[in-house]
């Protein structure tokens, strides 16, 4: 009986450690125009890593500004750029917060990047890292990764490296993020994410949809409105969107 | 004879200076007269076929995190303050506009 239970024991410490979740804590800054004027803001972004399966997510960290400021609508939601990871099952979701800052999860293909990795070396807090490139929906990013924490995993959608990813930016610095810390933490909330990918939910293509169906409603809705205030003037209005993943 | 030649060398290397400084000048006048006539060109008002517009744009943003989107108001006027009242009234409703779809 005793032998019973010191196996049982054995084998309940050894879940207990398979189980191990860490959160990496990154800063870094954002400019939601991405190159096109300079709206840089600093968040806080942690990739909680428990198992097979992570969460990316990022907060920001400086002065939270006003969600209507002159000529600008700020309908960001509190966390961007949020992203659930499973290794196991080779899927990822990523969250899209609406015109109406409801949200959604998409999936989208785990780990595609083509890396370009160099012999370059640098170190981040003291963790020795080794570059690697790539392209990835219209960006060019660098990533540092930490051959020593073999976790093929990073901040947003980006992973897939023989290493946990310390540092990534893109071409024009417009998105940055770096490691700064680690602890241990009891875990994250992987119900909700685990119900959508056992329902199932739709891709990439479905969100670039969403988001074209938003704006094309938009510019309806501002070609439907009376631009002539002035007799003599000649008024043109047009709405532009962006976006930070390259959508045909 | 030598103080001669000498002389007559000073003269023609003041003489050469001269006119260089001279064309100089000249071509400074020149390129001045050149720009004048341009400007009273650009701002007659006398010749209403060449009338010029004053262009305005004011821009407006929606901002979703990873997707922005720009709302632009252009306005053309023959005053610069009509077409900045314009283009601001334009981009207000559009504004309006597009918080109305939200809500």
């Amino acid at each position: 009986m005793k032998i019973y239970l010191l196996i049982c024991c054995v084998a309940m410490l050894g879940i207990a450690q398979a189980q191990t979740t860490t959160m990496f804590v990154y800063e870094g800054k954002f400019n939601s125009s991405f190159g096109r004027a300079e709206n840089f803001r600093q968040f806080k972004g942690t990739l909680i890593v428990s198992g097979d399966r992570s969460m990316f997510t990022m907060k920001e960290s400086g002065v939270q500004l006003a969600s209507v400021q002159g000529n600008n609508i700020d309908l960001r939601p509190d966390s961007m750029f949020t992203v659930f990871k499973d290794v196991e099952s080779n899927s990822l979701l990523f969250e899209f917060s609406d015109l109406n800052q409801r949200t959604h999860l998409f999936a989208d293909t785990l780990f595609p990047m083509d890396w370009k990795t160099s012999e370059e070396q640098r170190s981040i807090g003291g963790i020795p890292c080794r570059k690697a490139v790539t392209q990835f929906k219209g960006r060019g990013y660098t990533a540092w990764y930490a051959p020593t924490i073999t976790i093929p995993d990073g901040p947003w959608k980006l992973g897939g490296l023989p290493g946990l990813i310390l540092e990534a930016y893109d071409d024009e610095d417009n998105w940055h993020m770096t490691f700064v810390s680690k602890q241990e933490v009891s875990g994250f909330d992987q119900d909700h994410f685990l119900a959508v990918m056992k329902k199932g939910t739709e891709g990439f293509p479905a969100f670039a949809a969403q988001v074209k169906k938003i704006f094309s409603r938009l510019a309806t809705s501002l070609g439907a409105q009376s631009s002539a205030n002035c007799v003599d003037c000649q008024t043109k209005s047009v709405i532009k969107f962006h976006s930070w993943e390259k959508i045909d | 004879m030598k103080k001669l030649i000498l002389s007559a060398a000073m003269m023609f290397a003041a003489f050469l200076t001269q006119a260089a400084v001279g064309k100089q000048i000249e071509e400074v006048k020149f390129k001045s007269g050149e720009e004048k006539v341009s400007t009273v060109h650009w701002g007659d008002e006398g010749s209403p076929e060449k009338e010029t517009l004053c262009t305005i744009t004011m821009k407006g943003r929606i901002d979703l995190g990873p997707i922005e989107a720009e709302v632009s108001c252009t306005t053309s006027a023959t005053s610069c303050e009509t077409a900045t009242v314009s283009a601001i009234n334009c981009l207000s409703a559009a504004m309006k506009t597009v918080r109305m779809v939200i809500m």
